[in-house]
């Protein structure tokens, strides 16, 4: 099975579990309020098993295929640094988690000098004073600095 | 026409901060049009958190000038690097390029730029034409007509975005069950929260927006690991032959601008099959014999997809100000803009926001000749586009995404939803599957809700026996059989 209908089969399973499992939370809500997802629930989950039987039959409709850009490893390691940027604000917090993986994206990935990388963070650090300064934001400080 | 209106609508336009609006939108537009990997839909998801609390007509003018800058500048890549700087440009490829490789890249581009903003211009006189006539009929529809249009818009962008029918259906579903996590908005009851106060107001359009479209785009543009190529093409002389073309060709340049317009008022087809269908117009009408130069290097397979493209941005304004029903990915975002900004498209647009929409098309004539005269400015020095390294862009735009996110919904759970949604809009993404009738769907969701509610309350499920909604469900069908018929047929 090719990475695009192993995903394509996902997508539409995991699209019927969770038109199934809404439907079910619908149950326990008074009619009036579950009218309207049980009528998206009951189509989502009738389309998502019509489009699994189509999949099924082998037959992917005459969609355009999709566009592999990059190689399969490609695709994991920017997501994993899609990942660890999220991470990095999760654990450090905006002022210091973002400016510090920017800085590091910068060094491993484009290999650039310190200089760069430097002035890429320091930037970063900047911008987020700034913003913090003049929207006057509550910024997320990170779980190991004390968010 | 309303002078009144208009006049206030002109006045609104003509201030510093309107200017500002649209000095920054073009600036943004004309980088994230002609450097391929970034495109208008990305460009559009990093600046809609910062409208929060901007004046309207400041913030109508930074997205739409956005628009025509990038609708303007996607040509760049298509000459240097025969690859479109957005989808839309994808039929100017097929001729561009070849033109740039016989060293007309000049002529090619300033032949581009001007009938794109010969289309831009046509298509909001256009629009300006039929503002009178769109008002009685936005201002006359009763809730279930409003109902079943809404309906058709969601049916329309979700067959025709491209992609399987069955997926664009289910995608679409899957965005109005998003829209209900909540307060439901009748009787208060909490949906899909799971307990979590953070759910109790949904999962906010900003997380929803920046995870579905910037991230996966991102992560490809990683992946790509390069912006293009090849940047070695001479961009030449030729900027008056450019002109000559499109005046030598007018009459091609006015029937691209009405093909664009038209076909950017039909929801979900949009940009790229406006240009396609101008491109094939512009083979059809040319003489048997004069049709060989098509997809060589023939300055009118430019000039017609240009014009068309950069018509249907405005034509595609007409559902959304009338009726609120955006045509494609860039209304679906403008869309979020009007929600963002407390602006009720529809009958408010033809009222109390008339000046407003006037100013939008006023906006769009001077972002599209803008737009022209900044990319002639720059079109030689443009080829250092294939200098930029991808490497150094990923960094800059994750920070924004994750800012914008974080701003949108100051809460650090937003940025889960945020990197939740990313990976389901790259799975989505990797297997063809379409994006946009997701966010319509999130969109219009309390919308159809709401007016379904109504439409009950007052009518009894009768209102599906009215003349509009009858006429709705019997085109859906009729959609739904043809596609069914060809595919047994097949």
């Amino acid at each position: 099975m090719s990475a695009g209908r192993g995903i394509d089969v996902g997508l539409v399973a995991g699209a019927a579990v969770v038109f199934g499992g809404a439907l079910l939370m619908t149950l326990q809500w008074p009619a009036a309020a579950a009218a309207f997802p049980r009528l998206i629930c009951g189509l989502g989950l009738g389309l998502s098993l019509l489009a699994g039987g189509v999949l099924l039959l082998g037959r992917r409709g005459p969609g355009p295929e999709p566009a592999p850009e990059g190689d399969g490893r490609r695709q994991v390691v920017a997501l994993g640094w899609t990942v660890g940027f999220f991470l990095a604000v999760l654990l450090l917090g905006f002022q210091v988690g973002l400016p510090l993986v920017v800085g590091l994206y910068t060094l491993l990935v484009a290999r650039s000098s310190l200089w760069v990388c430097g002035t890429m963070a320091v930037a970063g650090a900047a911008f987020i004073w700034l913003a913090r300064a003049g929207l006057h934001l509550p910024m997320y400080t990170g779980l190991l600095l004390g968010g | 026409m309303d002078w009144h209106s208009a006049g206030l609508g002109l006045a609104a336009t003509f201030t510093p901060q309107v200017f500002g609006g649209m000095a920054v939108g073009l600036v943004i537009g004309l980088v994230f049009g002609a450097v391929p990997g970034l495109h208008g839909v990305l460009a559009i998801v990093l600046v809609l958190p910062f409208l929060w609390g901007m004046d309207p007509f400041v913030a109508f003018a930074v997205l739409l000038s956005l628009t025509a800058a990038v609708q303007t500048s996607n040509t760049f890549p298509a000459f240097y690097f025969n690859v479109p700087g957005s989808p839309t440009a994808a039929a100017t490829v097929i001729d561009g390029y070849p033109m740039a490789k016989k060293g007309e890249a000049a002529k090619g581009l300033v032949a581009s730029f001007c009938a794109s903003a010969v289309g831009g211009v046509v298509a909001a006189l256009i629009l300006l034409v039929l503002l009178p006539l769109l008002r009685p009929l936005a201002l006359a529809m009763a809730t279930p007509e409003r109902l079943m249009l809404v309906v058709l818009g969601l049916f329309s962008v979700s067959t025709l975005s491209g992609g399987h029918v069955l997926r664009g259906l289910v995608a679409c579903l899957f965005g109005l069950l998003l829209g209900t996590i909540g307060q439901d908005p009748q009787y208060g009851h909490y949906r899909y929260t799971f307990g979590s106060p953070f759910l109790y107001e949904g999962i906010g359009l900003i997380p929803l927006v920046m995870g579905l479209f910037a991230l996966p785009e991102v992560i490809s543009l990683a992946a790509r690991g390069q912006i293009a190529a090849d940047g070695a093409i001479r961009v030449g002389r030729g900027l008056r032959e450019g002109v000559r073309a499109v005046v030598r060709h007018r009459w091609l340049t006015l029937a691209g601008a009405a093909i664009g317009t038209a076909i950017g008022a039909l929801p979900g087809l949009g940009g790229t099959a406006a240009a396609f269908y101008a491109y094939a117009f512009a083979v059809g009408t040319a003489r048997r014999e004069d049709r060989g130069g098509f997809g060589q290097g023939d300055v009118r397979g430019v000039i017609a997809p240009e014009s068309a493209n950069n018509a249907s941005a405005v034509g595609e304004l007409v559902p959304l100000l009338a009726f609120g029903i955006p045509g494609g990915a860039t209304t679906a975002l403008l869309l979020s803009a009007f929600l963002i900004l407390g602006v009720t498209p529809g009958a408010p647009m033809f009222g109390e926001h008339l000046p407003l929409t006037y100013s939008m098309v006023f906006v769009m004539v001077i972002a599209n000749i803008g737009a022209t005269a900044a990319c002639i400015a720059i079109a030689s020095r443009t080829a250092a586009i294939a200098t930029l390294r991808a490497e150094l862009l990923i960094p800059v735009i994750l920070f924004f995404v994750l800012f914008g996110a974080y701003v949108g919904l100051p809460d650090i759970r937003s940025l889960a939803v945020t990197l939740a949604l990313g990976l389901l809009g790259w799975l989505m993404l990797r297997s063809g599957w379409p994006r946009v009738p997701l966010l319509v769907g999130f969109i219009l969701g309390p919308l159809v809700e709401n007016n379904l509610f109504i439409a009950l309350a007052s009518y009894g499920s009768s209102f599906l026996l009215r003349p509009v909604p009858l006429l709705v469900i019997a085109l859906m069908v009729a959609v739904l059989g043809a596609g069914l018929v060809r595919r047994v047929r097949r």
